[in-house]
């Protein structure tokens, strides 16, 4: 049990940091083709400050926490189907995965009058990207599961 | 004993005076029971319009709000139970009212072939008693958006008998601002059939719509006409922090989103610069915001130490704010007003009086005035 908590906890970090990393990139990717001077050095400011800043400094609930409800909810619903299926762990688990940031992603906006308060998530290529997070966190996860589970 | 026995009569004498750094005022309710009141045009010495977001023109005659609304307002664009942004914003005067009646409204309108859609759009009609006839409409923002927010909808007439009309981002559509084929994040200028003048800066450049004026805004929703009948200040909601208080000038671009002092909602960074040649630089920001919503230049005698100053009212936490200037720079900034909760907006009385909007479904209209 705690085995599988600390890989959950771990899959919710390299979610966030990617999610984190996007939404940093596509403020940065607009102001570079506006000209501005967006070099390597900036770039990588401005993902640790956004890094921090979404967990800590945001009108909206910790980052962290959002995903860590949004996959543990995912993975949850996963887990109790599992129970009566047979299909391989990795790749029900990736199918939670991004069902569960597909779900965040698409109802956010719903909910705050379509308002989009993750950037990173404006675009359908950005809602993709998102959606692929929740995807590869939930096939890792499925692919470090102890056996007997 | 006795100071007990005194105490009511001395609160009942002082509860409404209220003492700024400048002048003692006292306050009185003028109006209440309005459902988000957002503009305010002053008629006459006896006469005031005042908007409701929900999508009503009111009048107070004589210090009285009339029961029965103006008729023939167009249909407004309102989530159904969001009143915080769009609906029915401001209602401006023509300078000629007096012989003309026309009045100017700005509004959130659906659109017609997507209803999902909408536009902040400006209407002006004649009124006659308590009808608006011979509507016509004379600004419509483009493109429509899908999102209820960031309407901008302030209306200024300037000296020279055009007017400015604010209109916002729309939230989701931010990096327009900084191009010049639409109305996102941009102050127009129009003559007062919708027309537009010929001296615009952007008249004649290829890919720029030429009633623009400035560009780069947020969400301007507060823009006032110095004393001097020249210097335009406007304000603008920044996102987390970043408000900003701007003196507009013709042509120039303000840096939204390229440039701020704020946050995004999620705490990211919108941008890790402040400032950039060619972009303007506000008078004065705020961090934390104070999501300003309107903006007057006192013009009375009534406070004459008021003579100038700026009044900005503030929605979060809610308070009037008093800017003295110098040289159109911020060398003062008083809170005022702190208790009365969410204010929508402040402007300037025929008697020297300033009357102010709260805001919410039980809205006031509040007279700060001396005896």
């Amino acid at each position: 049990m705690l085995k599988k908590f600390t890989i959950f906890i771990a899959i919710v970090i390299l979610v966030m940091t990617l999610f984190s990393v996007q939404t940093t990139s596509s403020y940065m990717l607009y102001l570079y083709q506006m000209g501005m001077p967006v070099d390597l050095k900036a770039f990588f400011l401005a993902a640790w400050t956004d890094l921090i800043g979404m967990n800590f400094h945001g009108l909206l609930p910790p980052i962290a926490l959002v995903i860590f409800v949004v996959l543990g909810v995912a993975f949850l619903v996963a887990h109790l189907i599992l129970k009566r299926i047979s299909v391989e762990k990795k790749y029900f688990y990736a199918f939670a995965g991004a069902s569960g940031m597909f779900t965040l992603v698409t109802l956010f906006p719903a909910l705050t009058y379509d308002l989009e308060m993750y950037r990173g998530a404006l675009t359908l290529l950005g809602k993709g990207y998102l959606t692929a997070t929740g995807a590869l966190g939930g096939y890792i996860f499925g692919l470090n599961l102890p056996r007997q589970s | 004993m006795r100071l007990q026995f005194l105490f009511p009569v001395v609160f009942i004498l002082f509860a409404n005076t209220v003492i700024s750094s400048d002048s003692e005022f006292k306050m009185e309710t003028l109006a209440e029971g309005l459902d988000h009141a957002w503009g305010i045009a002053v008629v006459s010495d006896n006469e005031i319009l005042v908007t409701e977001g929900v999508g009503r023109l009111r009048r107070i005659v004589d210090g009285q709000l009339d029961p029965v609304p103006i008729k023939g307002i167009p249909p407004v664009f309102l989530y159904p139970d969001d009143l915080t942004q769009g609906g029915l914003c401001d209602v401006a005067l023509h300078p000629r009212y007096n012989e003309n009646q026309l009045i100017y409204l700005s509004f959130g309108e659906a659109d017609k072939d997507d209803p999902s859609l909408n536009a902040m759009t400006v209407i002006r009609g004649r009124l006659e008693g308590h009808n608006l006839v011979d509507v016509q409409q004379i600004f419509k923002a483009e493109p429509p958006r899908k999102t209820a927010a960031h309407y901008g909808a302030r209306i200024l007439f300037l000296g020279d008998g055009t007017m400015l009309i604010t209109s916002g981002d729309g939230f989701n559509y931010r990096d327009q601002a900084q191009t010049l084929d639409n109305h996102v994040g941009k102050i127009v200028r129009l003559n007062d059939d919708g027309s537009i003048p010929d001296d615009n800066p952007f008249v004649g450049i290829k890919d720029a719509l030429p009633d623009i004026w400035s560009f780069g805004h947020r969400n301007p929703t507060g823009m006032a006409l110095g004393n001097d009948g020249m210097t335009i200040f406007e304000h603008e909601h920044g996102p987390q922090g970043g408000d900003e208080l701007n003196i507009v000038n013709i042509g120039k671009n303000y840096g939204w989103p390229l440039i701020t002092y704020g946050l995004d909602y999620s705490g990211s960074l919108i941008t890790p610069f402040t400032e950039r040649e060619g972009l303007e630089q506000p008078i004065k920001y705020w961090v934390p915001s104070i999501a300003p919503s309107a903006l007057a230049i006192y013009q009375g005698d009534m406070f004459p130490d008021w003579k100038d100053n700026l009044f900005i009212t503030a929605m979060v936490p809610g308070d009037l704010r008093r800017l003295t200037m110098i040289n159109d720079k911020v060398v003062g900034e008083e809170i005022m007003l702190s208790e009365l909760g969410r204010l929508r907006n402040v402007v300037n009385s025929t008697d020297g009086s300033l009357l102010v909007a709260t805001d919410g479904p039980d809205g006031k209209i509040i007279r700060l005035y001396k005896n």
